[in-house]
């Protein structure tokens, strides 16, 4: 199959496994890892808080400000991260199951982004087909994909599907 | 029974069996798309049915309404993507059973479920529509706070292994669903003056993009060609004869569930789904398993959310008002058909009723075919390698998401919030709380700001119903740790008594 | 951290994106301006969902359209922001006649809600359908005329539901109030439906509601209509007085009109309005509108625009005292 050998041609893939990232189960995460976070729902919850204080008061009294709510769900952000974030200090916290990170997942991430961007800008330029078929193959080179079954046919296919089932079959303007 | 038979006999002609067809295959095509919902693919095809026969386009519509529930499955099992969001329930175990390699039974089990539900509700339906409808009249705004309050206690459920981080999560949801004008003075909020989010955050593409989308970069995160174990086998496709009863419980709660939730206006398959999930884990004699690829979280999330669809349509034909959005778009064709939902319609037409449930029995038995049989070419979709993967459900999701409204912002919320589910998994966060409190937290408030409108504090607390929802919400939230210290004290006791002789 | 960036980043790029949207779509127009009009397909904009009663009329008369003027007509629904999402496309739009769209009562009331859309952007080309409010109780209400209401609620606040806050039916509300010194106190509810149901269930003292979404309730002999705030009374409730002949002068409903981005070539202008003119008439359309309990109307630009200025200043005033 020409994907498996695409696959495996690719370097990030056949590096040797990174295992010694933080949420490896034989070492225990340091504090700084467990904290991000609840942290990060501190942040959170604050922005919320600040962005209620912004929102306009209407000129007549009802029995509830429109800032009330976002100002509790705020505060709530803020509590229960506060709680895990105390949680979370000793040692021997109960960790979060997650799959170590692997190299090139960022570029990888990062590289889908930059072609879902560069799609909605070229789609006000170009036909809905050709920018379609160019962000399919795009997606699929990124993540490893190569030869032409990978960047011409599937594009081609993929694209011919949603135009028939959008443009055609529900009449959407594409 | 004359208005039974009369009913039925309306079915007994080939152009509705036709449209029924039709309606199955359009439906469990819209509802696979992420995206495209139900309610979208009923709006746009009862501009072609107006011009039918009142029966054969209810034919259309109402098999589209069923089959989108079937449907909106297969993606949520197979790549962590709610087709539409009733099936949000349904990614917690339906994703987790697909990547131990159990797609295939995880596919039946759900449809098996969806179709029980779908039977159960119908039952409804057909002997409850009236007194139903009755009891719905009476949730007024401060009923309907009560009982979204009782729904928010769920999030403990829904939090996984971290029940701070839960809360906060549904918190974070919470904020989020006060993006927009405010429900009662109209002032914007958090809207940062973009016109397009005034009427709240486009809800569909943020749960796709929380799911579906960030589930996608996780895996590019952390995909290694070397140790990732790709689906050699989809397992059995059957459920062996201890699932089946495994099966039971699940599908009788989540029919239970279902059946009151979709009769209250407005509430429908997502939060029945949810609601099921959690009070059959909360029941269930292996909790742990839950999340982790449960059968039984699965057939009563499944059940639930299918549970919902006869008693939103008796609920609509009772009432006059829309039990949930698709049957708001339905009811515009009903009126136009000349059949004027409300407590009248079923004194002028008994056999209305008997020609809706036949046509749902007839789509549900069809699609639950279609979907057996289906399935096999659909689970094959896991042995693309994942690049190829992972481009169809971005593209996908991009277009779909796209076409619901023509909106770019729609688009860019659902990739934005894509990176914030990435963000949320990395630090160990659970999405599902964020969408529960999306979903319920402007209900919540909008309802208590009108009932506090119309008659103060004392409007929600000398109604029964709400002071009767609060108090379960309260007693789901107490009970469980009271009960758990009292066991431990009384196991304790126990073994000090033992040592004691 | 990340996640609060992400939070400031988005408004940010979701205003240049669709700043780029809405000026980027203007590739269509240009050529075939020899061969008489209309040569190519005509885009309806819709600023509601799909399946709504505006979005029903739109596509029913798009249908019509297509008879008339001989190309497609396709119904693009661009809803959000109350309809100025769709209106505020309509209005960026070429004025070469290949973009119409439907106007709803809210194109003259968003301006004055703190909505950027300004009427005088939009060439009506006639009036297709009027939705007159209506105000109703209980069947059980103690309440039996129009007057015994209004008397209660001059001493006390009496709820009134309303299909949602801004909407035409909290303004006829509140033009109410206006005209006849109560405390009608409007409480807002999602959508028309769940506002009647309140009132059917006793949960609000009245509601205003349009005239399609309370005939039914009250056929049924769940609602009291008290009135119709209206010039005439309605067919599908001829035993229903106007506020008017009950003494208070308040005529205030919803209505739905077609548009063009304002500036059409006169030739074109013409050609929409008797092609309009035509498929407003038409059975299919007239039977629809009533069918959903709603008045069909023909009503000719000239006849409409002084109309449709007086209006844009009525909800000036009445909004600028809330």
């Amino acid at each position: 199959m020409t994907y498996d050998a695409a696959v495996h041609g690719t370097p990030h893939i056949t590096a040797p496994a990174a295992e010694t990232t933080a949420e490896n189960p034989a070492t225990p995460p340091s504090l700084a890892v467990r904290l991000a976070g609840p942290l990060c729902g501190i942040a959170v919850g604050i922005a919320v808080i600040a962005l209620a204080q912004t929102i306009t008061l209407p000129s007549i009294d009802g029995q509830f400000s429109p800032r009330w709510w976002p100002q509790l769900s705020g505060a709530a952000i803020v509590l229960f991260s506060l709680a895990a974030a105390v949680r979370a200090i000793p040692s021997h916290a109960p960790m979060d199951e997650l799959d170590s990170i692997q190299p090139g997942g960022v570029r990888r991430i990062a590289a889908s982004l930059g072609a879902i961007a560069a799609y909605g800008v070229l789609w006000h330029w170009l036909d809905f087909r050709i920018v379609t078929v160019l962000l399919v193959a795009g997606l699929v080179a990124v993540n490893g994909g190569r030869g032409w079954a990978g960047l011409v046919a599937f594009p081609v296919v993929v694209t011919a599907v949603l135009w028939l089932l959008f443009s055609v079959l529900l009449r959407v303007p594409v | 029974m004359s208005a039974v038979m009369e009913g039925l006999s309306q079915l007994n002609d080939p152009v509705v069996l036709l449209c029924i067809l039709i309606g199955a295959l359009a439906g469990m095509l819209v509802g696979a798309f992420p995206g495209i919902t139900a309610t979208m693919a009923v709006a746009l095809a009862s501009a072609f049915t107006l011009t039918m026969e009142p029966v054969q386009g209810l034919a259309v519509l109402l098999t589209i309404y069923v089959a989108a529930n079937f449907g909106d499955r297969v993606p949520a099992i197979l790549v962590n993507t709610p087709g539409t969001p009733a099936s949000i329930a349904t990614t917690f175990d339906g994703y987790p059973l697909a990547r131990q390699g159990k797609a295939g039974l995880a596919l039946t089990t759900s449809a098996f479920g969806a179709a029980f539900g779908t039977f159960a509700g119908l039952l409804v339906l057909i002997f409850a529509a009236i007194p139903l409808s009755r009891i719905a009249l009476n949730f007024g705004p401060a009923e309907i706070f009560a009982l979204v309050v009782f729904g928010l206690t769920m999030i403990v459920s829904v939090s996984g292994s971290n029940l701070l981080k839960g809360l906060a999560a549904a918190g974070f949801g919470l904020a989020l669903s006060t993006v927009g004008r405010d429900p009662i003075v109209g002032t914007e909020r958090m809207t940062f003056g973009v016109l397009e989010l005034s009427d709240g955050l486009p809800f569909i593409a943020v749960i796709i993009g929380l799911f579906g989308i960030a589930d996608v970069f996780d895996q590019m995160l952390t995909h290694h060609a070397a140790t990732a174990k790709p689906i050699q086998s989809f397992g059995r496709w059957m459920p062996n004869r201890m699932e089946r009863r495994q099966m039971l419980k699940p599908m009788a709660i989540g029919s239970g569930v279902g059946a009151v939730v979709g009769a209250v206006p407005a509430a429908g398959g997502d939060i029945a789904g949810l609601t099921a999930w959690s009070v059959s884990r909360r029941s269930s004699k292996n909790p742990e398993l839950y999340g982790k690829g449960s059968l039984e979280g699965l057939t009563a999330g499944d059940t639930a959310s299918n549970a919902t669809l006869g008693p939103s349509v008796s609920t609509t034909l009772a009432l006059g008002v829309p039990g949930d959005s698709v049957m708001a778009v339905l009811m515009g064709s009903l009126v136009i058909w000349g059949f004027n939902p409300g407590p009248g319609l079923f004194a002028a037409q008994p056999d209305l009723v008997y020609t809706i449930a036949g046509i749902m029995v007839l789509a549900t038995v069809l699609t639950l075919g279609l979907s057996l049989l289906r399935m096999r070419g659909v689970t094959k979709l896991l042995e693309l390698p994942p690049h190829y993967l992972w481009t169809v459900v971005i593209v996908f999701c991009l277009v779909g998401t796209y076409a619901v409204n023509n909106s770019t912002v729609d688009v860019l919320a659902m990739i934005i919030f894509g990176v914030v589910g990435l963000f949320m998994r990395r630090l160990g966060f659970p999405p599902g709380p964020v969408v529960l409190g999306l979903i319920l937290g402007s209900m919540a408030e909008a309802n208590l700001r009108r009932a506090l409108e119309i008659g103060g504090v004392s409007n929600v607390l000398t109604s029964p119903i709400a002071v009767g929802f609060l108090l379960v919400a309260l007693a789901s939230v107490a009970l469980p740790p009271l009960l758990r210290i009292w066991r431990s004290r009384r196991a304790d006791r126990r073994t000090a008594q033992t040592i004691n002789q | 951290m990340r996640t609060t960036f992400r939070n400031t980043a988005m408004p940010i790029s979701v205003a240049a994106v669709s700043l780029l949207a809405l000026t980027s779509c203007a590739d269509r127009a240009g050529g075939g301006e020899e061969a008489a009009y209309p040569t190519e397909d005509i885009t309806m904009v819709v600023p509601y969902d799909a399946g709504g009663a505006s979005d029903l009329s739109a596509r029913t008369l798009a249908a019509e359209l297509e008879t008339e003027l001989d190309v497609s007509v396709i119904v693009e629904n661009r809803s959000g922001g109350a309809g100025s999402v769709g209106l505020d496309y309509l209005a960026s739009q070429e004025a070469d006649g290949y973009t119409l769209g439907y106007l709803p009562v809210e194109t003259v009331m968003l301006g004055h809600q703190g909505y950027d859309i300004d009427p005088a952007d939009f060439d009506p080309l006639g009036q297709i359908v009027s939705v007159p409010a209506t105000i109703a109780v209980p069947a059980d209400s103690e309440y039996e005329t129009l007057d015994e209401l209004l008397e209660a609620a001059e001493s006390e606040e009496l709820s009134v539901s309303n299909s949602g806050t801004g909407s035409i039916w909290q303004a006829a509300t509140t033009a109410l109030n206006e005209e006849a010194g109560t405390q009608l106190s409007p409480v807002p509810f999602d959508g028309g439906a769940p506002a009647v149901n309140a009132a059917v269930g006793g949960q609000v003292d009245a509601v205003v509601a349009g005239v399609s979404e309370t005939a039914v309730a009250a056929e049924d002999g769940r609602l009291r209509v008290l009135a119709i705030l209206d010039d005439e009374r309605a067919d599908v409730m001829p035993d229903v007085p106007t506020a008017e002949e009950l003494g208070h002068d308040v005529s205030i409903g919803g209505w739905g009109a077609i548009g063009a981005p304002a500036g059409l070539p006169e030739e074109t202008h013409e050609v929409l309005v008797d092609a309009i003119s035509a498929a407003a008439e038409s059975d299919a359309f007239v039977e629809l509108i009533e069918d959903s309990g709603n008045i069909p109307v023909n009503v000719s630009p000239e006849e409409f625009q002084p109309f449709y200025e007086e209006e844009n200043s009525r909800f000036e005033s009445l909004f600028a005292e809330e």
